[in-house]
């Protein structure tokens, strides 16, 4: 932030850098969106972004929506360091608290997907290692377990109930305090 | 290639770890049931232990034993039943210790929530009915468990006889020791069993400073086997606190095996001749001790140990107890009346009556109604008819609060929670137990630990639901 406005730094905002999906889509972004991915931050860093970044984790379907968030953040991001440096000017606070609900919208809306969607940006955050977007998802995923029985939830996620009714039993047994 | 069932990708561990971690007890326990790998993540990750609601936090109750009964009763607001068979002889932070009535050598471990129990490799050494068994758990800490069982005391009489003759061998901590010797010898012998290995072994503690004297003046009179005075124990930060037979405190550190003796904040000899009863307890500020001596007579010290080798009591409280003054207003002719207007309950005889009833007094909102203050003198009919509800002398001391500055105490079948701070005293309710009981032989505080999914034991085969 001290160099906010050098030469390098506009330099740096305005490369773009392209990234390949499993099924060979490729995606131009740039590198202030990319970076948001602590894993493709790395990769810039060590200097092997040339060519592109293959995505041999993500498909296209699912790179697309990752890239939809990470535009929108990093764009937060970079208003959120504009208006650090005239924090006490209350127009630029409500500024900020207006972009701020605009980006819990968007949030909410970009989350309006069905369970596999939400399962697979999940395994896509967590590989490019997305904090914002892994949170996101993770309380998405917790937040619609809450108040479930453990049928709503396999139902839900279709998941596959691998235990012998003994180990049910078990179970049920261990964590009869919750229930009482 | 779309189809209506996509079947949902495995998740990394790491990754449902972060969505499992963010649910609350209840959530949690029910995703435990989901599949295996939800369940393994959840057990392996320690997510139930993270939850600190899960951990020991509040008082639950005790378990009380009896002279003459051959199973602890649980006392508390009404609740089901734990299920206390055998003895209890140690609680520690939400796991009990129970030993067999006919097979001292058979300790178990219970949860009591979980009903998990571990039957311990039978301890086949000497005396072991004369013995007294620990427990040192710490589910903040560690999911493993100790239980530690003690050398023997010095006798007065020569009740034990050595075996044979020989060479000294270490095998001598099993022998009572001579009069004349050092006690607690600088060497202590005691057994230790770990959840870790599965097995007992012996676990010397090395002393540190002054022994409390010697073998001779440790005997307090003849030993009678229905003593209780000096079984009970504090494990606070990782150091067991051990009352001990001769009025002293060990203060065992289990993670370097060295021990000290602290001297007891009362004089051994004129407390002794006096009749008088001691305790150790934890409560609100670590360490306490209590006597009541000249029959009604209760002082209160609180250890301040800021290192091993200074020890200091710290008188906290004093007063004269009126149990005339705890009994309930209506005073009725039978226990089995009475038992209703306590809110806590026997689970026997909650069982037995089948009786649901609406109390909520409880030990975390102690601003009940129920209270009798000391000064609050009541009159009461002398010539009540039932000799055995009546007032007098004897007390037991059932136990400190371990989060308030709160002792529980028993006359006559009373049990009552006194307030050291305000003196205020709430009845609790009735300790008899259905049928006949002589007396109440100990009891041990209990604090539940929800967060326990399993028991360490030996391995999970040994692990089951004894009856």
């Amino acid at each position: 932030m001290a160099s906010a406005g050098s030469g390098d730094e506009k330099a740096a905002a305005a490369a773009m850098i392209t990234l390949i999906s499993s099924d060979n889509e490729k995606f131009e972004v740039t590198e202030a969106t990319a970076t948001l991915s602590q894993t493709i931050r790395h990769m810039i860093e060590d200097g092997c972004t040339d060519g592109g970044v293959p995505l041999p984790n993500v498909t296209s379907k699912i790179l697309a929506r990752v890239i939809e968030y990470c535009k929108k953040h990093a764009t937060a991001a970079a208003g959120e360091e504009g208006s650090s440096s005239s924090f006490s000017d209350a127009a630029f606070l409500e500024v900020d608290r207006a972009f701020l609900e605009e980006l819990e919208e968007f949030d909410d809306a970009f989350l309006e997907v069905d369970r596999a969607t939400l399962f697979d940006l999940i395994l896509a955050a967590n590989y490019l290692d997305i904090k914002g977007l892994l949170n996101l998802t993770c309380q998405k995923v917790a937040d619609s377990v809450k108040g479930k029985t453990p049928e709503q939830i396999r139902e839900m996620y279709n998941i596959v109930n691998d235990l012998t009714p003994e180990e049910e039993a078990e179970i049920r047994r261990e964590t009869q305090w919750a229930f009482e | 290639m779309e189809t209506t069932v996509s079947v949902a990708p495995a998740l990394p561990e790491d990754v449902l770890e972060d969505i499992l971690g963010r649910l609350m007890a209840r959530s949690l326990a029910t995703s435990r049931q989901v599949c295996k790998a939800w369940r393994d993540v959840v057990d392996s990750r320690r997510l139930l232990l993270r939850l600190r609601r899960l951990l020991p936090h509040s008082l639950r109750g005790f378990f009380v034993n009896y002279h003459d009964h051959r199973r602890a009763h649980f006392f508390a607001r009404p609740t089901q039943d734990y299920g206390p068979r055998r003895k209890v002889v140690d609680s520690c932070n939400g796991l009990v210790l129970y030993q067999s009535v006919d097979y001292a050598s058979h300790l178990y471990v219970c949860n009591p929530p979980t009903q998990r129990w571990v039957h311990l490799p039978p301890l086949e050494i000497p005396h072991v009915s004369w013995r007294r068994g620990f427990l040192v758990f710490n589910p903040a800490v560690s999911r493993h468990y100790e239980v530690l069982v003690s050398p023997l005391d010095p006798e007065k009489k020569k009740k034990l006889k050595p075996k044979k003759q020989g060479p000294p061998t270490d095998d001598d901590t099993e022998l009572p020791p001579a009069d004349d010797t050092e006690w607690p010898p600088s060497r202590w012998t005691w057994y230790l069993f770990s959840s870790r290995t599965g097995r007992w072994r012996k676990r010397v503690f090395v002393r540190e400073g002054e022994a409390a004297g010697t073998a001779a003046n440790m005997v307090m009179d003849s030993v009678c086997l229905i003593e209780t005075r000096w079984r009970h124990t504090v494990y606070w930060r990782g150091v067991l606190y051990v009352h001990c037979r001769g009025e002293y405190v060990s203060r065992l550190s289990l993670s370097d095996g060295k021990y000290r003796v602290i001297r007891s904040p009362i004089d051994r000899a004129v407390f002794y001749n006096e009749g008088a009863q001691s305790f150790v307890g934890r409560s609100e500020k670590g360490v306490y001790f209590a006597s009541i001596h000249r029959s009604r007579h209760l002082r209160v010290w609180i250890l301040i140990n800021e290192c091993p080798d200074q020890t200091e009591w710290v008188f906290k409280h004093e007063g004269v107890l009126k149990p005339r003054d705890w009994w309930p207003e209506e005073i009725t002719t039978s226990y089995s009346e009475m038992q209703r207007n306590g809110p806590w309950i026997l689970a026997d005889y909650y069982d037995s009556e089948k009786r649901k009833r609406n109390v909520d007094w409880s030990s975390d909102d102690d601003d009940d109604n129920n209270n009798y203050t000391e000064d609050r003198r009541k009159d009461h009919d002398e010539n009540d008819g039932d000799m055995d509800i009546k007032p007098h002398d004897y007390f037991n001391l059932l136990g400190f609060h371990p989060y308030k500055e709160i002792i529980f105490l028993e006359n006559g079948y009373h049990a009552v929670a006194y307030h050291l701070n305000t003196r205020k005293v709430q009845f609790l309710g009735v300790l008899k137990p259905t049928g006949w009981a002589c007396g109440v032989y100990d009891s041990f505080v209990y604090t539940p630990c929800y967060a326990l999914r399993d028991l360490h034991g030996i391995g999970q085969a040994a692990t089951s639901s004894c009856s």
